[in-house]
């Protein structure tokens, strides 16, 4: 996220003491090479996904090398073409668990975004609810949540709302902590201009405050999003019966090591999907904003 | 730019307000419980239409003065009363700008002036022309539709100045409005200035450490003591109307900013007389 920065920062840290440095990090910068190789590099480099294949690569060569080097034994570590073989033979029981996650997590984050927002605006504005609001999220964090999952199975039964319950209950928590700071970290200037231009309470919040707030709510998405996965799929592992979590566990109990990788292969693609989608509603809609500048 | 035609300006759509402070004191507590007193005893009273400079050292409460005036602060002792009336709340009549140029920086500079507008409840479209008509008249009108973060701290507060005009206040708070500025643009702007409030008859409270602006614009400079702000000099600057740029060669000009400046440096702290005391 940060790579387009890099360069300036080592080049302005060096002290004027020592010249050398600036001077090699200079001809470097200026450099000869070939012009138009290195100007596509850096474009390259720009582009998040290229990251992301190449660290996919790595792993599936490190994959490789355990295989073929370490001569790990199949039933431990099946081959990359047994677990493609895997997603073929089942694509159906994979689609089915996966768009049953997926619904679970869209709910889960939904739901976490709208009551997160709700319920930080009091924290945000009234000094009291803060006070008492702040011990209660530290105490209800502190609880793991696959303790609470039987509870939760008592209340919700076996379903898709167990497993979302147990999702909002993890993913709630970024989006309150972070929309409050957001909400109260601003310029108290900025307040009062707003006033004397005869704003609103109603009208600072949704003209100021909130688009003021915004960079860090995504801050809170991104975190909230990664939590409703990781909450669904601990609900599916307590529960059962349906979801990429529950894949993952009868495939293991069936020792079918190939369907154990291909889910949670299935999992880590839903997971960085659902993040990619905030990261990328975050760029355009604090495509303005000073703290995403130089994002491209 | 500096071509002032009375076209630019409007005709004095509403009549300045009188403005009072009425031993005008504030004491700010800091995070640790101290007290430090920036304001103290602050007696002014401004007539309708009248542009008062305020001069003083840094950190002597020119802006905690200017905030309340403006109902965005609130005395610790005494009383701001404007139009007759004490001042208890934000007065929304009044066009603020202040020392930071605060633009909101997901609205490009045109909607960030027709933020006067939207905060009021408002339509904005038929102010569009007079928002793009001030970024003209300050040198800005390329750069209606860009975002604050593309500009410069100066080109940032002119549209910050265009946001305080754009709805024609009969006040206006400007807190050191062109601290940013070239020499030469602001001196353009001075000349601009001191036309709109001119034909616009608004009050002006002008905040700012040039002197020269000070007197060039004022009909009246007020220079306040180091902190504790105290008023030491309520100059009248007598020089013609219409000010224009011929007024800086007037040799009473130059004796306006002589005699502010010693005021200044003599900051109305005994010890600072170099031995001469009372
Ligand atoms: N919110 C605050 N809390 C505590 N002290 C404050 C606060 N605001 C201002 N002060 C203090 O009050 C004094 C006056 O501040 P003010 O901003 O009015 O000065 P100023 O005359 O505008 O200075 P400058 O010319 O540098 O802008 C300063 O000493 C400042 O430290
Ligand atoms: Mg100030």
């Amino acid at each position: 996220m940060s790579g387009t920065g890099q360069h300036a920062p080592t080049r302005h840290k060096v002290h004027p003491g020592t010249g050398g440095d600036t001077l090699g990090a200079d001809r470097a910068a200026a450099g000869g090479g070939p012009r138009g190789a290195a100007e596509l590099a850096g474009r390259l480099a720009q582009m998040t996904v290229v990251w992301y294949v190449v660290a996919v690569l790595l792993v599936w060569l490190a994959w490789e090398i355990a295989i073929v080097v370490g001569g790990t034994p199949d039933y431990l570590l099946p081959t990359p073409s047994q677990v493609a073989s895997a997603f073929r033979t089942y694509r159906e029981p994979l689609q089915h668990h996966a768009w049953f996650t997926t619904r679970e997590v869209l709910i889960a984050f939904a739901l976490s975004v709208a009551g997160g927002v709700l319920l930080a605006i009091p924290v945000a504005f009234f000094k009291s609810v803060e006070r008492v609001a702040y011990p209660l999220i530290v105490m209800m964090q502190a609880v793991p949540k696959v303790a609470l999952g039987p509870l939760f199975i008592v209340w919700f039964g076996f379903g898709l709302s167990t497993n979302v319950v147990i999702g909002v209950s993890v993913a709630i928590f970024p989006v309150i902590v972070n929309t409050a700071l957001g909400l109260t970290g601003i310029d108290p200037d900025l307040v009062r201009l707003g006033r004397s231009m005869g704003g609103s309470p109603m009208r600072l919040f949704w003209l100021v405050r909130l688009p003021t707030a915004l960079p860090s709510i995504f801050a809170g998405l991104k975190v909230a999003v990664t939590f409703a996965v990781i909450g669904a799929v601990v609900g599916e592992f307590i529960v059962g019966g349906s979801g990429l979590g529950y894949l993952t566990v009868s495939a293991s109990g069936n020792q079918n090591v190939p369907l154990l990788f291909a889910s949670v292969i299935a999992l880590a693609v839903l997971g960085v999907l659902f993040y990619a989608a905030i990261d990328v509603a975050e760029r355009l809609v604090l495509r303005h904003h000073p703290q995403s500048g130089n994002r491209g | 730019m500096t071509g002032s035609t009375t076209a630019k300006y409007p005709a004095a759509a509403a009549a300045g307000l009188p403005l009072r402070a009425e031993g005008l004191g504030k004491t700010f507590r800091s995070a640790r419980g101290a007290a430090v007193r920036a304001l103290d005893g602050i007696d002014l009273s401004i007539a309708p239409g009248e542009f008062v400079s305020i001069l003083g050292p840094s950190g002597c409460g020119k802006s905690t003065l200017l905030a309340i005036l403006a109902g965005l602060d609130k005395a610790t002792q005494g009383a701001a009363v404007v139009g007759g009336k004490p001042v208890t709340a934000p007065l929304v009549d009044a066009g603020v700008m202040f020392q930071r140029d605060l633009l909101l920086d997901w609205h490009t500079c045109e909607d960030n002036i027709l933020m006067q507008f939207k905060m009021r409840g408002q339509p904005t479209a038929p102010h569009r022309d007079r928002a793009r008509e001030l970024l003209a008249l300050v040198g800005m009108e390329s750069a209606a539709q860009r975002y604050p973060r593309e500009l410069s701290g100066g080109m940032r507060q002119r549209v910050a100045i265009c946001r305080a005009l754009v709805h024609e206040p009969p006040l206006l708070f400007l807190d050191e409005p062109f601290g940013a500025l070239d020499a030469l643009t602001r001196e353009n702007l001075n000349t601009e200035l001191a036309a709109l409030t001119a034909h616009s008859g608004a009050t002006v409270v002008f905040v700012t450490h040039g002197i020269d602006e000070a007197v060039f614009l004022g009909d009246r400079a007020v220079v306040m003591s180091a902190r504790p702000g105290r008023i030491i000099a309520d100059v009248r600057i007598d020089l013609p109307h219409p000010r224009g740029a011929h007024i800086r060669e007037l040799p009473e000009f130059t004796a306006y900013t002589a005699r502010l400046r010693k005021l200044l440096a003599h900051d109305g702290r005994p010890d600072h007389r170099e031995g001469v005391r009372p």
